[in-house]
Order: C-alpha cells, then sequence, then structure tokens
C-alpha cells in the first residue's frame, strides 16, 4: 500500500471520529443542577437513564429517560418536586401520574415548571 | 353433657369473629396518590388533566413574562356518556394558572350574578359610603375565553372494558376571534 493511500484512510478515520464527536454534542442537553432520582418503596427493573434540564423564555423544562428493564409491560407512577434556587420546595406536591411502559421499552416523561422560580427538579418514580 | 353446655360460647364466639373479619376501617389516603379504585374518571385523570393542560399554557406564547393576560373561563362541555364534574378540571386549571401568577382570571359567566348582586348591594348609599363602595362599570372585560371539551370511547366484551379519554381545550382571541393556543391530552384505562 502506497503512502498517499495511508494518509487517506488516516484522514477518513479522523473525519469519521469528527463526525461522530460533534454529532454527540449537537443531541446533548444540559444537565439539571441537581437533578435527584427518587425510586420509591420496592421498586425493581427501572432504571433513569438520563435527566436533562432545558430553560426557554425563563420556564424550566425537564426531560427523564426512564428504562423499563423488565420483560413485561407494566404501569409505573412518577411525579416531580420542583425546587427553587435554594433547594426549597415550590407550592404543592404534583399529584402522582400513572405511564405504561412495553416490555424494555425507554420512554422520555417531559414536564414543565409551574412558575418561572423553579432552578431544579427531582423526579419521583414507584411501582 | 359438657359438650352440649359449651355449644352456646362456641356459636357466640364464631358469630363475633365473623362480625369483626367483615368490619370495615377507615384511614386516610394520599390525594394525590394513582386512584384506580373504578375505571371511571377519577381523581387521578382530574389531576393529570389540569397539570398537564396548566403547564401547556404556560409554555405558550400566550404567557409572556409580566404581561398577564386577562383570561374568562367557560366550562368543559362534557362530550362522554358518564357523568362528569367538568367545572372541577376548569377549577384546578384556574387554581393553577393563579398560583403560578402569569395569566389573571375576570368573572366568568356562572359567577355574573354573584358580581352583579355585590355591586348592586354596594350601591346602596343607605349602608355603604359611596366614597369607597365599588362603583358599577368598571368591570373589565377578558381578552382571552378559555373553553374545551372532554370525550371518550368506551368498549367492551365479556373479558375486557376499554375506556379512552381524550381532552382538548382552546383559547381564543375576543376580540379577533383567533385561536391562540390549543392542547389536547389522552387517558386510557383499561379492566380486566
Amino acid at each position: 500500500m502506497s503512502i498517499w493511500m495511508k494518509q487517506i484512510r488516516w484522514l477518513v478515520f479522523l473525519s469519521g471520529l469528527i463526525f461522530l464527536a460533534s454529532c454527540s454534542f449537537s443531541g446533548a442537553k444540559n444537565a439539571c443542577p441537581k437533578g435527584d432520582v427518587v425510586y420509591l418503596g420496592d421498586i425493581e427493573d427501572v432504571e433513569v437513564i438520563n435527566m436533562s434540564c432545558i430553560s426557554k423564555d425563563g420556564i424550566l423544562r425537564i426531560f427523564v429517560e426512564v428504562e423499563n428493564t423488565k420483560k413485561s409491560e407494566r404501569t409505573l407512577a412518577y411525579r416531580f418536586d420542583w425546587l427553587n434556587e435554594e433547594g426549597l420546595l415550590l407550592g404543592d406536591e404534583e399529584a402522582w401520574k400513572p405511564v405504561y411502559f412495553y416490555s424494555k421499552e425507554i420512554k422520555t416523561i417531559r414536564s414543565t415548571a409551574p412558575n418561572w422560580l423553579a432552578t431544579d427538579a427531582k423526579f419521583l418514580i414507584k411501582e | 353433657m359438657l359438650k352440649t353446655a359449651y355449644f352456646p360460647l362456641v356459636a357466640l364466639l364464631m358469630v363475633v369473629s365473623v362480625i369483626v373479619g367483615c368490619s370495615k376501617s377507615v384511614r386516610y389516603g394520599d390525594p394525590k396518590g394513582v386512584e384506580t379504585v373504578t375505571i371511571e374518571f377519577g381523581s387521578t385523570d382530574l389531576q393529570s388533566i389540569a397539570e398537564q393542560m396548566t403547564r401547556s399554557i404556560l409554555t405558550s406564547p400566550l404567557v409572556v413574562e409580566g404581561k398577564r393576560p386577562l383570561i374568562t373561563v367557560q366550562d368543559v362541555e362534557n362530550l362522554t356518556s358518564e357523568y362528569i364534574d367538568t367545572r372541577g378540571i376548569t377549577d384546578s386549571i384556574r387554581t393553577e394558572l393563579a398560583r403560578s401568577g402569569v395569566v389573571r382570571f375576570v368573572v366568568d359567566e356562572d359567577a355574573m350574578a354573584q358580581q352583579i348582586s355585590e355591586l348592586d348591594r354596594q350601591a346602596d348609599d343607605e349602608y355603604y359610603d359611596q366614597e369607597v363602595a365599588a362603583p358599577k362599570g368598571e368591570m373589565v372585560g377578558a381578552a382571552y375565553r378559555l373553553e374545551g371539551n372532554i370525550r371518550s370511547i368506551v368498549k367492551q366484551n365479556s373479558d375486557i372494558r376499554d375506556v379512552y379519554y381524550k381532552v382538548n381545550l382552546q383559547v381564543w382571541d375576543i376580540r379577533t376571534g383567533i385561536l391562540e393556543w390549543s392542547d389536547e391530552t389522552e387517558i386510557r384505562k383499561v379492566l380486566e
């Protein structure tokens, strides 16, 4: 193999790496300041894969990727606790909301803060 | 002879144990917990709908920080086959939006009679100091109208009952008739 061919292959490999890196950066969302996850009770075979926050027009929006690692469908319940800058709970607790999962499904749960004072959120999930 | 003597006592014990076994106890529950007592529209459905719709309005262009638009609320129309207190949905949405402080609400159709009655009462100079009484003709009309409906599709066979609810809400600009915001949410409940 000529030296030119080797250099071209090396260049192609490098550009591929740069492309992949740029893709992963463009898809990244901001991490929530603390973004605590609380699993309540005896809950098994469920995993919070990612929790990201975006502030748009001053209102915090949150995206939580939850995976049902069980081989069967199930219904879980979740809620968010919205916290202010001091880490104190804003307003009343939210209602628990049921969410249905197929076997091995990854679902993104979205929510929006109740007002402009929320700067962080805690995600609570239970059976 | 001895066995016969014990018979009433044994019978009494059996009756007492049946009564105690059948009695129900009362306990407090979580008002925000998931409620699945029956398949009918319940507290979890009402809370989920109100929360989802409120948060959707909060992220709409209608709500701009500091502007605080005036809204009047009309009842959500119940187009399902079951009884649903739809006023509960609009009340919850209104309360949560009011808590957020980003919008203000004016007297709606249902509360208008009480508002007029109060203005009439204060206009009586025999009892009220007219210097501080609320004068007539100064009420402010809403810029937007919130309305909506709830529909359901019910299917069942001998083994399963499936209920699907769809709630649609809209905010209309009263002056122009333009639809400023609309969103819908769905709920499916299955009884097996």
